[in-house]
């Protein structure tokens, strides 16, 4: 029962990772990822980590996903820019994809590993409260600086952004609003 | 080990050194303070080469004045500079080269005068390290810091072809010392295996070899030994390595500067003697034969190439492998005559051929061009200049009473009671010397002989600075050819020492 | 295990790092400055000259912390400097002896040698960087700078998978902004955007190793009929590899192939290094020298930390005694790196990818000195020593090199070889410094890149490994081919009518003495060697 529950939540993930790379659309895109977002917190429900499933649907899912996709609509180039990409022949990405896809089956497949039923030591939130606090207070410290890098480093970019400000989405549909208005209107 | 007393061998490098130093910090204005500098201190090591001579004890075989300093214990390097009957001659012929090559340096003229005179006193430096050096990491880096120099040198006021000949040059000859890395690692790691000592130290490495301490297998030290030949081969160059040393030749500045001071590729055939015939006896006797042939070929093919020359640069780089063919042929005669002939013919060859080089230069900043077609009839204009060339080539070709008829003969004699070479290889390689002797008579006869070429522009003879620099050279032509004991005598205790190990390594075979 | 308040010492310099970070950031933020160019200039500089000043006073405390050059005497008499000796004996108590910080962050030698080199480089670029300001938000630059070497400090003392890979983060998000900084030109853009794919793609695979490494813990414990007790700690899984059956090896060695393939890309080892190139020439110089210099650097103190401490049973043998372990898997990588690192280096055209070519070859001798760190303990001490003389050398190279181009370009100068000619003339100094760090990096003697490999060498051989030596050595002959394709239009063409180059004072002066750094380690070995055993025997 346990594997079949798996096997469906882990497709899903799959499935919905490779369709925010493929999707054309970058809105579409960011609702795949939060397809994905749910999917894994769904899996951490499934391995009786409740309390990193709950923080994975509110953080990723009610934070983070919003707030991409308020940067895409405040920051999207009007334009639509498509980089110069070079790839190689798809085939031969297919090729490695299953090549490296059947050693980490294979090997993994093979080993004997220990499994248990008892709960781990950071699945309920005392425990993990106090892992965070004692062993792993080192990363836990480091976690928060890698935060600051990263508020810093959107900064830096955001702010280019601004810079040369282009029309975003928001103004884009503002315009055309107001372009249907005026139509309505008859004025020119 | 650290030595007491003056270091007198240590002084002999540095001094180039920091003429260098002082001729690159003088400000470009002040032409005559940076020229006294260069030749103060080229003086000052030429005067330090002539105390080391007066110091030297000739009845001893090892090395004396040795000056020692730990470089990084860890590792068993040290600064160990000393000589031996073998690089004592080395030493002052190089010391000897350099003021020629500085006045040759201001009577050219060129570009950048400062910088060439730099160079040229960096490179005196390094080969003064390279002969002296008794620690094996020292001498590849020496080694090394020879090429440098050369490089720049030939890169910077070469002909038309300087750049890719420098680059030739450069990565030829980093190419074969790297090869000499491997040897060097190679035999550092076996002997800190077997003896739990890490050490470069050439006296120690080698008295372990000898005393048995460190056992090579057979095939180790063939690989050793092949490791050693080939950076040395390419160094020398020995036939068929050559090419890198005609372009070089060819596309070094016309004046000859670059030619005279790099007649110390004489480091490829020390390192023969010092290295492979010294560390490696029995591979040495095993390899003897087909590096006999190699050379033959090398005297052979140098030869015949010079002959057919029109470029009066190139028949004298094509002359030079000729030569050292020769001289490897007497060093893997393994026994004394052939030994001491090749260091004879090693000193005797740098000073006719760089004397030759300096002459050609002279003729060629005369009438802007090298080729002896364009020449003819000098004589009667330039007499001295004439008179020089003379007896430089019949000193080149072998005329007895000169400097090299004693190195030819020698070797010529070492080869023929040689237990490894033999009377087959010394009558091929005196065809060599017939050819020496045809195609230098024949530029000869072509440059000062006969009707005037050109009769416009008549050639003014040399002025006191190129007859001073020729004056220089013409001395030790004539003293090594007529009393040649001078030298042989303060070899003799090494070379003797060398050729009895050897002898003693076959015996046991 | 609890961390204590007598720790703090221990963690000193990353604190600092973090502090002066902020303090950078908050002297920028809080200050109203002016719009004109005037004000902007200065905006920039005062940020780099807090960061400068800092981190000089950094490396300082790391130095004396440390306590590997020298260690304060006990208390003795008092005299008036006693106060000062004691804050100096407070800050070396931490030592070594006391293990790892909480289990993850070791306090040892090596660490030591790692912030020293880190902070050391960081201080070079910031000082660099004081010359060649960023366009637009000149401390946020910094303060990126500052973090990124704080991450890179942790990598290399990590003993705890966690750890490790936060830290890794830290470093490499920074660096991802920063590569990408000067985003109005559309080549540092890309740059940083490639530097972005391929590290998040090889953070995805280290992660992927680490929790294989990760599951094989589960075995401890087994024994006693007990539960498993997992652990993320370096020490655990070294336990666990070592009660690890033949079916479980196999899932170890995939650990160790996909960690190793993960911090790989750090390094630029082929192939795992096709970001290196462009990266280096369309990030802007300063940025592209701390690239080569710390980020390579911290890289291979991770690997030594995850090799050494956790899989030194799967060391195995890449020669003469066998080809196994992840001894030959970095015997195969040093081989391809060296080999086509310098093949593809030989057709450049454009100085910067060129010198980013080389950087490449250069992590083939990384993972050359890497090769003996699984053998016995005399042995291994010596190779680790060796790799830290090595870094130390390569560090200053590169910073030297990049920090030459930086001033090239700031002065206006092309990025194609031709655009060298005649430096001799145009800049001496320039030139001399390139020069230097150039013929170091093809290892010629007597400057500090022959020592190095020589080191590396001697070590290699003796783990067996002869036959890369000598492929190793015949790479370096093809690599002298393309550095003299640099150095051949400095030293042997005409200047023309090119311009003559001007370069800022400090920028002079740090290249300047980079330079004689290089040339000072070559001439004398000994005191760099020493300091490198002494970190590596205090562990």
């Amino acid at each position: 029962m346990v594997t079949v529950i798996f096997i469906a939540i882990a497709s899903l993930i799959i499935a919905s990772a490779v369709l925010v790379v493929i999707s054309r659309e970058i809105v579409r895109a960011a609702l795949w990822l939060i397809a994905t977002f749910f999917a894994v917190g769904a899996l951490y429900l499934l391995l009786e980590a409740e309390f990193i499933g709950v923080a994975q649907v509110l953080v990723y899912v009610g934070a983070v996903s919003i707030l991409i996709l308020f940067a895409i609509m405040l920051t999207r180039q009007h334009e639509r820019h498509e980089p110069a990409w070079r790839a190689g022949p798809w085939w031969i990405a297919l090729a490695g994809v299953i090549g490296l896809a059947a050693v980490l089956i294979t090997t993994i497949g093979a080993v004997p590993w220990r499994l248990t039923d008892d709960d781990l030591p950071v699945s309920r939130a005392p425990q993990l409260g106090t892992a965070l606090m004692r062993e792993y207070l080192l990363p836990f410290q480091l976690a928060a600086i890698v935060l600051l890098v990263a508020l810093i480093g959107a900064v830096v970019i955001a702010m280019e952004e601004r810079r040369r400000r282009t029309p975003t989405l928001a103004d884009d549909i503002a315009a055309q609003r107001g372009a249907a208005d005026r139509a309505e209107d008859g004025t020119p | 080990m650290n030595q007491i007393g003056f270091p007198l061998v240590s002084l002999a490098i540095a001094l180039p050194a920091l003429g260098a130093l002082l001729v690159w910090l003088t400000p470009a204005s002040q032409t005559r303070v940076a020229r006294g500098f260069a030749m103060l201190s080229a003086l000052g090591a030429l005067a330090t080469a002539v105390a080391l001579v007066a110091r030297f004890d000739a009845s001893q075989a090892g090395y004396q004045l040795v000056d020692s300093v730990a470089w990084v214990a860890a590792w068993g390097l040290s600064y160990t500079v000393s000589v031996d009957g073998i690089s004592l001659w080395l030493v002052v012929l190089t010391t000897l080269l350099t003021p020629v090559s500085l006045m040759a340096s201001w009577n050219a003229g060129g570009a950048h005068p400062r910088l060439q005179q730099a160079l040229l006193l960096l490179l005196a430096g390094a080969m003064t390290g390279v002969f002296v050096a008794q620690d094996m990491l020292l001498f590849y880096v020496f080694f090394e810091l020879t090429l440098v120099p050369t490089a720049l040198l030939i890169g910077i006021w070469g002909g038309d072809d300087r750049r890719r000949a420098a680059q030739t040059f450069l990565v030829y000859t980093f190419a074969g010392s790297v090869v000499m890395l491997v040897g060097i690692v190679g035999l550092y790691q076996a002997h800190g295996v077997q003896t739990g000592i890490y050490t470069f130290d050439l006296a120690t490495v080698l008295a372990s070899l000898q005393l048995g301490a460190v056992q090579l297998p057979l095939e180790t030290e063939r690989m050793l030994f092949a490791a050693f030949l080939i950076a040395f081969a390419v160094k020398l160059p020995l036939w068929p390595f050559h090419s890198w040393l005609t372009t070089a030749h060819t596309a070094a500045p016309s004046s000859g500067v670059v030619d005279i001071a790099g007649m110390v590729i004489k480091i490829g055939a020390y390192g023969l003697i010092r290295f492979n015939v010294q560390l490696f006896p029995q591979a040495a006797a095993w390899a003897a034969p087909a590096i006999g042939v190699l050379a033959v070929i090398g005297v052979l093919y140098g030869g015949w190439i010079a002959f057919g020359q029109r470029d009066m640069k190139r028949i004298l780089a094509f002359a030079t492998v000729s030569h050292l063919g020769l001289i490897v042929l007497g060093i893997f005669a393994l026994n004394p005559q052939g030994l001491s002939g090749a260091l004879l013919q090693m000193i005797s060859s740098g000073i006719t051929t760089g004397a030759l080089f300096l002459i050609v230069g002279m003729l060629a900043a005369r009438r802007d061009s090298r080729d002896v077609q364009h020449f003819g009839g000098i004589w009667g204009q330039a007499p001295f200049l004439g008179s020089i060339a003379l007896v430089m080539v019949l000193a080149s070709i072998g005329l007895p009473g000169l400097s090299g008829f004693i190195g030819e003969f020698t070797i010529m004699l070492g080869a023929w009671i040689s237990p490894v070479l033999g009377w087959t290889y010394v009558s091929i390689a005196v065809i060599g010397v017939v050819l020496a002797a045809a195609y230098l008579l024949r530029m000869f006869r072509l440059v000062f002989m006969g009707p005037p070429r050109e009769a416009g522009a008549p050639l003014r003879d040399a002025n006191t600075l190129e007859s001073l620099m020729l004056g220089v050279l013409l001395v030790p032509t004539l003293v090594i050819g007529l009393y040649p004991n001078a030298l042989l005598l303060m070899m003799e205790p090494s070379v003797q020492q060398i050729a009895q190990q050897i002898g003693q390594t076959l015996a046991s075979r | 295990m609890m961390f204590q308040i007598s720790d703090v010492p221990r963690l000193l310099p990353e604190l600092m790092l973090a502090v002066l970070a902020l303090l950078v950031l908050g002297s920028d933020v809080l200050e109203r400055w002016a719009d004109d160019p005037a004000a902007r200039r200065e905006r920039g500089r005062a940020a780099a000259q807090l960061t400068g000043i800092g981190l000089g006073l950094i490396w300082l405390v790391t130095l004396v912390q440390g306590g590997l050059a020298f260690t304060i005497a006990p208390a003795g008499a008092a005299g008036p400097l006693d106060a000062l000796l004691s804050l100096g004996r407070n800050l070396q108590a931490g030592g070594a002896e006391r293990g790892a910080l909480l289990g993850a962050f070791a306090t040892d030698g090596i660490t030591v040698m790692a912030r020293l080199l880190l902070i050391g480089a960081a201080l070079v670029v910031a000082l660099l960087a004081g010359d060649h300001l960023p366009d637009a938000h000149p401390a946020e630059f910094f303060t990126l700078l500052l973090l990124a070497t704080l991450g890179m400090c942790v990598m290399a003392a990590a003993q705890e998978l966690i750890i490790a890979f936060v830290a890794l983060e830290c470093s490499s998000i920074a660096l991802y902004v920063l590569a990408g900084y000067s985003a109005r030109q559309p080549a540092a853009a890309e740059a940083g955007m490639k530097y972005l794919l391929f590290g998040v793609v090889s953070s995805a695979v280290l992660l992927y190793g680490m929790s294989l490494a990760y599951g094989v813990t589960a075995s401890i414990g087994g024994a006693d009929g007990g539960p498993p007790r997992v652990n993320t700690s370096f020490a655990a899984i070294a336990e666990a590899v070592r009660v690890a059956d033949v079916a479980q090896r196999g899932a170890v060695m995939l650990a160790v192939t996909l960690m190793i393939a993960g911090v790989a890309y750090k390094l630029a080892l082929v192939p795992f290094h096709s970001w290196a190139p462009d990266v280096y020439q369309g990030a802007s110089p300063t940025v592209a020298a701390f690239l080569a210099a710390a980020s390579k650097t911290a890289g291979v103190f991770l690997l030594v930390r995850v090799l050494t401490a956790a899989f030194p049973d799967v060391a195995g043998a890449a020669g003469a005694n066998g080809f196994t372990g992840w001894a030959a898997l970095l015997a195969l990588l040093a081989l391809s790196t060296l080999v086509l690192g310098n093949l593809a280096a030989l057709p450049q055209d454009v100085t910067r990818r060129l010198l980013a070519y080389s950087s490449i070859s250069h992590a083939g001798f990384l993972a050359l000195a890497l090769l003996p760190l699984g053998g016995a303990a005399p042995l291994r001490d010596a190779a680790s020593a060796a790799l830290l003389y090595y870094l130390v050398v390569a560090l200053i190279g590169s910073l030297a090199a990049f920090g030459a181009l930086a001033a090239l370009q700031a002065a206006g100068v092309a990025d194609r070889l031709e655009d060298l000619a005649g430096l001799r003339q145009r800049n001496p100094l320039l030139a001399a410094v390139l020069t230097i760090a150039i013929a170091s990096m093809a290892g010629l003697p007597p400057l500090a890149g022959f020592t190095a490999k020589f080191a590396v060498f001697v070590g290699a051989w003796e783990a067996g490994a002869a036959w890369l030596v000598v492929i190793a050595l015949v790479t370096t002959v093809i690599a002298l081919a393309y550095y003299l394709r640099v150095l051949r239009p400095i030293w042997m063409q005409p200047a023309d009518d090119r311009p003559t180059v001007s370069v800022a004072p400090v920028t002079a002066v740090t290249l300047a003495l980079a330079a004689l750094a290089l040339i000072a380690l070559g001439v004398l070995p000994g005191p760099l060697w020493q300091l490198a055993q002494a970190a590596v025997l205090a562990r």
